[in-house]
């Protein structure tokens, strides 16, 4: 289906997915390394690109109930880590709402280029 | 102000009882101005005593006879003009008045109207003034001013100056004949949808509605190149229009012409995102994501020449005066000769397009919206200026005389940008065409670089005339999405490469048999192929090694 538009990022110390290599984050928009995904370690994005997210799903993590989507790799359509979703209506922990509308990426499926 | 417009208020006051003018009478009315305004009197005459019209009514005969008379004043009155022609008229007809006094021998009057006179034009007066004061040279004064001698003549030449000023506001001697033609004409050539601004055709025939053949856009279907072993990505043509260079999706590279098919497969271990031909076309190269840059030989196709040094993909090839231009995800773009050395670095941004003319050099940036243009001397450090965009450019095209830039821009919704590369605005935008999140290329063609023709998702083709913004055709190409179209100004073929497997190639005049051709014939790169595999293997043990000493790591905490 033909050569699929890809963004790219500017600058160094890129991350990009381990399979096709395509530009994902970069150290720039890393918040935190200390997350843990199915997989192991995870880092918390501010923004990503080149990906699409799944349904939003009820998920119930180490750090309490969340919605989720799956955030998917546009250039290899894995399921590369989650996102969570941006809610108007306060049900959960107060402490956990920074987290919301950012990007979680497994460290297992990212690499990293242009690191000085 | 209303002009004053002779024939139609004739026609308006001496409307008949209907209410309607009649057609006929109008029709014989404007003939009978243009018989009359090309000199031919007599068939003018018979004219009008045969059809019972005549070219003057009435109350055009009053205002004939006060010009044959001479009673200036009357006129003035009685005609309504713009401020512009009324000082005009005036102006002429004091200029009459004034010979008809010095001809008196009036001369205190004609001073006094000397005055005026001067006011609006100082160099015509100096000559009339002359009349009062050189009586001798008069018949040459009046050659001078372009007046007849005799005095009938002469306010005969001022009704006929009239009538022109009233009709159109400037001394032309257009018919209402001549003016209806001239709207007509551009009329048709405005709704004309090929219409094709080039010089050749400037005196378009009156006997034909105007209306440019659609010759110019190439819809016959001359070859069909069939067989490739996956989508095809990439076919541009070589800088002869003999070659073509074709990339697939399985990352192979198929150099074709019609006597010739050459297979190289596995040419690159990860998409292949540019093909460029050297100027003699001897050499092809082909750059890749897996940060290489392969230059094989288009007769043979064997591979002459790598290029290792960027440690990153390779997004876009350029070559221009026998130097080949790189850039990639890198940062900076490599400038190298044929043999692979490399001969300047150019720092940049990450790009995904190099566009070379004779002056600048435009860079198609992949992470900011915009494109940069550097002037095009031998260091390439000055900017020129920024082309800014709002969303994502996904392709970029130059046309081949180096005026114009179309940018596609199809993130959102699909459409394309024409710039102009001489006051770097932006002219059109053009849409119609269907896009999918994949990458599709525009590019220019026909002579003077008249249309801009772009794939769409759906297997059409479509073409837009760049001076003339309406839609011009879309062509039935393909039944799956067509990737990339390249247009031969010289041979004036056109190529289209799709999802289907397939290239064709187009042609502006009826085929009589189209040629389908097979590209299956193989000449592997063993060499190339293996040696590829072998590293990459390498590549992911590493990996699964660092990732399994880390998990065993957090789990163990």
């Amino acid at each position: 289906m033909g050569k699929i538009i890809l963004e790219y990022l500017d600058g160094n110390r890129i991350y990009v997915c381990t399979k096709c290599h395509i530009h994902i984050s970069n150290y720039k928009s890393r918040i935190s390394k200390n997350f843990r995904g199915g997989i192991g370690q995870a880092f918390l994005f501010e923004k990503g690109i080149n990906y699409h997210v799944g349904q939003p799903e009820d998920k119930d993590l180490m750090t309490g109930k969340h919605i989720v989507q799956d955030v998917i790799c546009n250039g290899c359509n894995k399921v590369i880590g989650w996102k969570y979703v941006l809610r108007i209506i306060k049900a959960y922990r107060e402490s956990e709402k920074y987290k919301e509308g950012k990007i979680i990426i497994e460290r297992h499926y990212i690499r990293r280029i242009k690191w000085s | 102000m209303q002009v004053f417009d002779n024939l139609a208020l004739q026609e308006v006051q001496s409307i008949s009882i209907d209410g309607s003018p009649d057609r006929l009478k109008e029709i014989i009315r404007m003939i009978l101005q243009e018989l009359n305004q090309m000199g031919y009197s007599d068939v003018c005459n018979i004219l009008e005593e045969e059809s019972q019209t005549k070219l003057d009514t009435t109350q055009m005969n009053e205002l004939k006879e006060s010009f044959l008379n001479g009673d200036y004043e009357k006129l003035l009155q009685q005609l309504e003009f713009s401020e512009t022609i009324n000082r005009k008229l005036q102006y002429e007809i004091q200029k009459q008045l004034y010979l008809e006094l010095v001809q008196q021998k009036n001369y205190e009057q004609a001073v006094n109207l000397l005055r005026q006179l001067s006011e609006y034009n100082e160099k015509e007066s100096q000559v009339l003034a002359k009349m009062i004061f050189l009586q001798e040279d008069a018949s040459q004064l009046y050659i001078e001013l372009a007046i007849p001698i005799d005095q009938g003549e002469q306010r005969l030449q001022l009704y006929q100056k009239t009538l022109n000023l009233v009709n159109f506001g400037d001394f032309s001697l257009k018919t209402q004949f001549d003016k209806v033609i001239d709207q007509a004409l551009e009329y048709q050539i405005k709704q004309c949808p090929y219409h094709n601004d080039s010089n050749e055709n400037k005196n378009y025939s009156l006997l034909l509605d105007h209306n440019c053949q659609c010759y110019q856009i190439p819809k016959n279907n001359s070859i069909i190149f069939q067989d490739f072993d996956d989508e095809v990505w990439i076919g541009k043509f070589s800088n002869s229009g003999i070659w073509i260079g074709c990339a697939t999706r399985k990352n192979s590279i198929y150099i074709i012409s019609k006597e010739s098919q050459q297979k190289i497969s596995k040419a690159h271990q990860m998409d292949i995102n540019s093909l460029v031909f050297t100027s003699d076309d001897k050499l092809l190269f082909s750059a890749s994501n897996d940060k290489k840059i392969n230059g094989y030989d288009v007769q043979t196709a064997q591979l002459k020449v790598t290029i290792n040094q960027h440690t990153n993909e390779v997004l876009c090839l350029a070559y221009f005066k026998n130097q080949l231009f790189s850039g990639g995800v890198d940062g900076w773009i490599g400038i190298w000769q044929d043999n692979g050395k490399l001969i300047n670095q150019v720092k940049s941004k990450v790009i995904k397009n190099i566009l070379i003319t004779d002056q600048y050099m435009l860079l198609h940036n992949a992470a900011v919206f915009s494109i940069t243009v550097i002037e095009n001397d031998f260091k390439f450090n000055k900017i020129i200026t920024n082309l800014e965009e709002q969303e994502l450019i996904v392709s970029s095209a130059i046309s081949q005389n180096q005026q114009f830039l179309v940018l596609n821009i199809s993130k959102e919704k699909p459409k394309l940008h024409l710039w102009s590369l001489k006051t770097f605005q932006k002219l059109h935008v053009f849409f119609g065409f269907q896009v999918k999140g994949i990458e599709m290329k525009c590019c220019f063609g026909s002579k003077n670089d008249n249309y801009v023709c772009v794939g769409s998702q759906d297997g059409k083709v479509h073409f837009f005339n760049k001076n003339n913004q309406l839609q011009q055709n879309i062509i039935d190409g393909h039944d799956q999405a067509i990737n990339y179209v390249d247009w031969h100004s010289q041979t004036a073929q056109l190529l289209t490469a799709s999802d289907d497997k397939s290239v064709k190639i187009w042609i502006q005049d009826q085929v009589t048999q189209q040629q389908i051709i097979n590209v299956s014939n193989e000449y592997d790169q063993p060499s190339n192929s293996q040696y590829g595999e072998i590293e990459e293997e390498q590549d992911d043990h590493e990996d699964e090694e660092e990732y399994q000493q880390q998990s065993e790591g957090d789990q163990s905490f």
